[in-house]
């Protein structure tokens, strides 16, 4: 519930900043002149994109974003593991004269035990498939040639391609800026 | 105890890195693009730059402390608090065990307002006019002025590094 609240805090907390007059619109993955592979964020690989007139997507781009999205949702995991934690363990209260009582036994061991259990599993299994070497591994099999494989493919969407190509045109300016300022001044 | 030393460590851990990247990843796809849009519009001028980093930190500010301040009521106003750290005599838990949604509401109240106000005052549609204005050639308004610090000019648009082609 306390969750719940927070997640409608947050959704509420971003109408005033979408909410703005006279925003560019940018067609998704527009994505300005070629940058060089760079390592961004956290060291990952992000690799060079030339954007041609036959207008091949950037996907490489759009999977860095959707793997760093994916890295940062791992966190959900933790209401998964405190739910679990609630169920396995005695909960302890209390009361208003500052008195501490400890149920005699938790809600549910069995059923809390399996909740904690499987959340750990699955957060092994999420942060290894969004994992940077995976990243790396299809980042080069696609340089070679082959296709994404389906099932990040599949989790692609134009958000990721939106954000890949903010990604590559604030690069873009960067590069520009830092040339701009090496460049002697007549 | 572990329950809140665990809440606390998820919210360092999820909050500052969202404040400290860019692009920020909490921020909306619009306002981001219009950033970058005024981005390469003031390219090459410093202090233009300077100026949208600084609004960007202090929405993100605003937003923060909107988030914190909204937490923090939950906590008090719903989650009657479990543990007595220390086994403290002088504890006293609320009324009933159950927690007081109307001295949160006061308590988070100011709060709220204060990162609204911040997003208010620091929005995208001020942001654009200030820019305008500088660029007509007018001076910068003497609040601002005082508010651009060096780290805001040093500050990158990304942050990168390049990496050598290897061709195989």
């Amino acid at each position: 519930m306390r969750f719940f609240f927070c997640l409608l805090a947050l959704i509420l907390l971003r109408l005033p900043l979408a909410a703005q007059p006279g925003r560019p619109t940018l067609p998704l993955g527009a994505a300005p002149a070629d940058s060089g592979a760079v390592l961004v964020f956290n060291n990952w690989y992000l690799p060079r994109y030339q954007a041609t007139a036959a207008g091949a997507a950037d996907t490489t781009g759009a999977l860095l974003s959707l793997f760093r999205k994916r890295r940062y949702a791992g966190l959900l995991y933790f209401i998964p593991y405190m739910a679990g934690m609630c169920l396995a363990l005695p909960i302890s209260t209390t009361d208003s004269q500052g008195q501490q009582h400890k149920t005699g036994e938790a809600v549910s061991p069995p059923l809390g035990s399996a909740v904690l259990a499987a959340t750990v599993v699955g957060f092994i299994v999420h942060a290894n498939r969004f994992n940077k070497s995976h990243l790396l591994a299809i980042d080069r099999g696609y340089a070679a040639g082959q296709p994404v494989p389906a099932r990040y493919r599949r989790l692609l969407n134009d958000r990721h391609f939106a954000e890949a190509a903010l990604l590559r045109t604030g690069l873009a300016q960067q590069m520009a800026r830092e040339q701009a300022s090496a460049a002697p001044t007549p | 105890m572990i329950k809140q030393l665990l809440l606390a460590a998820l919210l360092a851990l999820g909050l500052r890195p969202a404040a400290a990247q860019t692009p920020a990843p909490g921020e909306p796809l619009a306002s981001q693009q219009l950033k970058q849009h005024l981005r390469g519009q003031y390219l090459h001028s410093d202090t233009a730059q300077a100026i949208i980093t600084l609004y960007s930190r202090r929405q993100a500010g605003g937003v923060s402390w909107m988030v914190g301040a909204t937490l923090s009521a939950l906590r008090l106003g719903l989650g009657s608090s479990t543990s007595n750290p220390g086994n403290s005599p002088y504890y006293t838990a609320g009324s009933d065990g159950s927690g007081n949604m109307g001295g949160a509401f006061l308590i988070a109240t100011p709060l709220v307002g204060y990162g609204l106000a911040k997003l208010l005052h620091y929005s995208n549609a001020h942001l654009q006019a200030v820019l305008t204005n500088y660029a007509a050639g007018q001076p910068l308004p003497h609040a601002l002025r005082r508010k651009l610090k060096p780290r805001f000019f040093r500050t990158p648009i990304v942050t990168y590094k390049p990496v050598k082609y290897k061709p195989a």
